[in-house]
């Protein structure tokens, strides 16, 4: 790919010249598909392969002739497929009648809710202060009617897949902006402190009085910047750190949600944290969540009109590798032995953080006829909005992986998201 | 309804300030429904032109669905199905819209002024509820003011209980550790425990929530309350039992909950009383190690890797103290004045400080004390738990603690894991005459490291050994590379302003494939470490060392005086005591 970012090129540009900015698509008419092993390359051409949607690093067979030219014309091809599942989803088969006019009055008021949000960017030059009061509010089932209320308490847990810190600006440069906002009308700030992480875990504090907390870095977190992410340090957080349930996750990671088991295991790089619902006949749910970062990076591979990040999602899943293109061109740990990032089991909910708009599938995949242990996997991919910008929290229902979000704006003043 | 009115007169039109539900509901100690009809009250009394509040609104409720609405309409809400989430004024180009997506249940919550309230209203296509958000003495065009109060408001809920949380509205987990640590630290201040911050689960389920009224309800359940409550509770009960490293490390409060090792009730006992907090860290570990095997080990270490962090934040007070420690051992009086103001603080190992540091010149404990405090290890162990959370004060302070509590550890995983008793008697005796090392950065030279548990080794041949030939077990880092003692230098400046170079012995990764040449490392000896793998370092080392041991008993006495040179490398404390 020509327009891929080249170290080569890197190298040998001319440096008296300040670099060409980052593109946002690497893919051109010039790129070309190679197959590779340990034994060689070779140049995958046909139309069947063109519009496969592949990016660097996915594992796939193909199946096909040699043109003369030397290049494999691919006839079909076929990815891993999406890995075992632990646990099915104990279908709603009667999931349209849940959905009553007042929801919660049905059987379904027993099921648990997960709250999914990312984004939050607090200390950011144009912050959503009130938007996020607002979130806080309605977690802590404070806010609007009985009926909301009601639908808030719901919620058992909350998971906040990265982002919540704005990338830190400098000081002089952050006041220069402050004066020039208009909503300042020579009024001491507006939040509380102008100290970001005493902002947030403010806030964060005030969730965790009210239910368990997740929390992932993100590419804006003071956080390392290669995949895995290493969790946030619990030392950040002040008050809401003493919080057991106040959970520093790495980047990307499995939650693990079930009735509760018998011991919880962490293990220090990005895997799997145990946690617990309550009703023991909730079915044991697994999350895989990350902050965003290998979908963003295979969206700089593929053209977007035809493919779209759900797709891309749904892919990952297919090719059993929730970052292809990791370390090519997303940066990520080198691994020499195991690959931390391929999906051994299929989670329930696959849920990516720090996406520009929401959007959710169920990306399923049937059982192959003929074969004993084969069931049908399905799995739930939601793209969670950034806070910031939409004033969008996702609601997951643990149960039946429903979906529904919750927008909070302001009307008629400053402040809102999208400002 | 004078009192609200007085404070809302007060807070709106002579301190300006913006008054919402919520920090009405913390001021008056109200529910926070209650607090909004109030506000609605209070905003619907007639008042003189100068003092008309301005309300802001909260409604929420579906909107309509702007222009494109999506296929799939087969969700039997009421509402109409609405295509995903629509940017009205949307930025992206058209083919990033997620055409693949399904069509969701959108909840909007929209915080909007009394003057737009009308237009916003016709925006919904259902509105579940709408309420008065806040007051404030002129109409708000920053959404961010809301904020301003809610400093006021963390300030209220950190005062009260979780238990009056609920009572005001708030949905209130039912985990907590407990004690938020400060950011600074001073340990006698922090040492009592927050009775209050106990969820009080049953008292939960059991509070009744006013009845609201709102300007318009559609459904009036406050049954829905409860029975979150309920399911919060057995929840986060659940919770803290599967989350099992979490669980007993911080178990307070929930005598109920089953905890790995059922102490809760002792650790809740134990947190009642003052409370040291220098407790060694590396006991600490140990014992979490320790009682992790019982748990899971890794969930111990993440545990210790918290304890760790907590610890790191007190670098400063360590450094202090740890020069202290860092001194030669022959001055174990300067020690002296330290132990009795610990013990002060902490009221089981007050004694067993006192004796150790009465008894022994070294800092060592003598065996005698060690096994007399047998029955102490248990609560010591629970306080040692509970100090976990709390920020032990100075390191040097456990560096004579820490030597307690190893001669403790043993005890208690001695009887967990019915290791003979003779052998480990043993091995505290010679332990007695030697001191053992604790820190690990300001431990100075070649402490000896008391007998791990696992000690097969032959008892004998320590006695006529010097004390430090114990056995050395090799501090493994957090990367898994082992460690080995490099001498560093800190310069610091001294109460008279001089630069005071002191060198200290600390433990730095040594990218080391071979196993350490017995020679060097001495098998015998023992080193006790600080790092978290404590126990783990010593199970795998007990093959080798059980080898070198062997090898060492056969020339022990040759390898006396090289061992314990090439074991205290770069230490001065090793020099002035191999007399």
């Amino acid at each position: 790919m020509p327009l891929k970012p080249n170290v080569m090129e890197d190298i040998a540009r001319d440096h008296s010249i300040p670099a060409p900015p980052p593109r946002a698509k690497f893919h051109s008419d010039e790129d070309t598909i190679m197959l590779e092993d340990e034994s060689g390359r070779i140049c995958l051409v046909g139309d069947r392969i063109r519009t496969a949607g592949l990016v660097t690093g996915v594992i796939l067979g193909a199946l096909g002739i040699e043109t003369n030219s030397g290049d494999f014309e691919v006839v079909d091809y076929c990815f891993a497929g999406m890995a075992p599942q632990e646990t099915t989803w104990t279908s709603a088969a009667s999931g349209s009648d849940d959905m009553e006019v007042d929801t919660e009055s049905s059987s379904s008021s027993q099921d648990e809710w997960v709250a999914l949000v990312s984004g939050l960017e607090v200390g950011a030059l144009s912050p959503a202060d009130a938007p996020i009061e607002l979130l806080v509010e309605f977690l802590t089932g404070e806010l609007g009617g009985q009926q909301d209320q009601a639908s808030s308490s719901r919620i058992s847990r909350i998971i906040i897949a990265g982002n919540s810190l704005a990338p830190a600006v400098s000081a002089s440069a952050a006041t220069e902006e402050v004066d020039r906002k208009p909503r300042k009308y020579g009024q001491d700030h507006a939040t509380f402190t102008p100290h970001p992480t005493l902002n947030l875990s403010g806030h964060l504090l005030d969730i965790a009085r009210s239910m368990p907390i997740h929390i992932l870095p993100g590419p804006t977190d003071p956080s390392g910047t290669i995949l895995p992410q290493q969790s946030l340090p619990r030392a950040m957080f002040g008050g809401a750190a003493s919080y057991s349930t106040f959970i520093c996750e790495t980047n990307p990671t499995y939650i693990q949600l079930g009735p509760a088991t018998g011991s919880a295991t962490t293990s220090a790089k990005a895997s799997a944290s145990k946690t617990s619902a309550s009703a023991s006949d909730a079915p044991k749910r697994t999350i895989l969540v990350n902050s965003g970062q290998p979908i963003d990076d295979i969206f700089k591979y593929l053209p977007s009109p035809p493919h779209d990040r759900l797709s891309m999602a749904e892919s990952t899943l297919h090719w059993r590798h929730t970052a292809p293109t990791a370390p090519d061109t997303l940066w990520c740990h080198p691994y020499f032995t195991t690959d931390p990032f391929v999906m051994t089991h299929t989670p329930h909910l696959y849920a990516i953080g720090n996406q520009p708009k929401f959007a959710t599938r169920v990306a399923t995949e049937r059982a192959k006829d003929g074969k004993t242990g084969g069931t049908e996997k399905k799995c739930r991919i939601v793209l969670i909005p950034n806070f910031r910008e939409s004033g969008t929290v996702v609601l997951v229902n643990m149960r039946t992986l429903d979906v529904k979000t919750v927008s909070f704006v302001l009307q008629g003043m400053t402040g809102d998201a999208k400002t | 309804m004078s009192k609200i009115n007085d404070y809302l007169t007060k807070q709106l039109f002579i301190e300006k300030n913006v008054v919402t539900y919520r920090i009405l509901s913390r001021a008056l100690n109200i529910h926070v429904n209650e607090a909004k009809n109030e506000l609605a009250t209070f905003f619907a009394s007639p008042r003189p032109p100068p003092e008309q509040p301005y309300a802001t609104y909260i409604i929420s409720g579906e909107k309509h669905a702007p222009a494109r609405s999506q296929k799939n309409t087969d969700t039997q809400e009421s509402a109409p199905s609405e295509a995903d989430k629509m940017d009205v004024d949307s930025q992206e180009p058209v083919e990033e819209e997620e055409a693949g997506g399904e069509a969701v249940h959108q909840t909007t919550m929209v915080l909007v002024g009394q003057n737009e309230l009308e237009t916003t209203r016709t925006q919904f296509s259902r509105i579940y509820s709408e309420h008065l958000y806040s007051l404030s003495p002129s109409p708000l065009h920053d959404g961010g003011l809301i904020c301003s109060s809610s400093s006021h408001v963390y300030e209220a809920d950190t005062k009260i209980s979780a238990e009056a949380s609920t009572l005001l509205g708030r949905i209130v987990g039912s985990i907590h550790v407990g004690k938020i640590i400060p950011s600074t630290v001073a340990s006698s201040s922090k040492v009592k425990a927050e009775p209050a911050r106990k969820p009080g689960l049953k008292k939960e389920e059991k509070t009744a929530t006013p009845e609201p009224k709102l300007k318009r309800k559609d459904t009036s359940e406050p049954v829905k309350k409860e029975v979150k409550e309920e399911d919060v509770p057995t929840e986060s009960e659940k919770l803290a039992q599967a989350s099992g490293k979490l669980d007993w490390s911080k178990a307070k409060a929930k005598g109920t909950k089953v905890t790995k090792t059922g102490k809760s009730a002792e650790v809740d006992k134990a947190k009642e009383e003052a409370m040291d907090t220098d407790i060694a860290e590396e006991t600490q570990k140990k014992l979490s190690v320790a009682k992790g095997k019982a748990v899971e080990k890794s969930g111990s270490k993440s545990l210790e890797t918290e304890q760790l962090k907590r610890g790191t934040k007190r670098k400063s007070a360590l450094q202090m103290d740890s020069d202290s420690d860092s001194e030669p051992k022959p001055s174990p009086p300067v020690k002296a004045p330290i132990r009795p103001t610990r013990g002060t603080k902490r009221k089981s190992g007050v004694e067993s400080d006192a004796d150790s540091g009465v008894e022994s010149t070294r800092r060592r404990s003598p065996a005698i004390p060690v096994k007399g405090k047998g029955k102490k290890v248990i609560i010591s162990d629970d306080e040692e738990e509970e100090e976990a959370l709390i920020k032990p004060k100075g390191k040097g302070k456990q560096a004579t603690k820490a030597p307690l509590k190893k001669e403790e550890v043993p005890q208690s995983l001695k009887a967990m894991f019915d290791i003979e008793d003779d052998q480990i008697i043993q091995g505290s005796v010679p332990s007695a005459d030697k001191p053992s090392s604790t820190e690990a950065e300001s431990q100075p030279g070649d402490e000896d490291v008391e007998m791990a548990v696992d000690s097969d080794v032959p008892v004998t041949k320590k006695a006529p050994q010097k004390k430090r030939k114990e056995k050395k077990v090799i501090p493994v880092g957090s990367n898994g590379l082992k460690k080995k003692r490099v001498v560093k230098q800190k310069m610091h400046e001294d109460e008279a302003g001089y630069m005071v170079t002191e060198d200290y012995s600390s433990y730095e990764s040594v990218d080391e494939e071979e196993p350490e040449p017995p020679k060097a490392r001495k098998g015998a000896k023992a080193k006790k470490e600080t790092s978290e793998d404590t126990k783990s370092a010593k199970a795998s080392l007990k093959e080798p060392r059980k080898a070198a041991t062997t090898k060492s008993s056969d020339s022990s006495t040759a390898k006396k005086s090289s061992g314990s040179k090439l074991s205290g490398k770069g230490s001065i404390q090793n020099f002035f005591n191999k007399k």
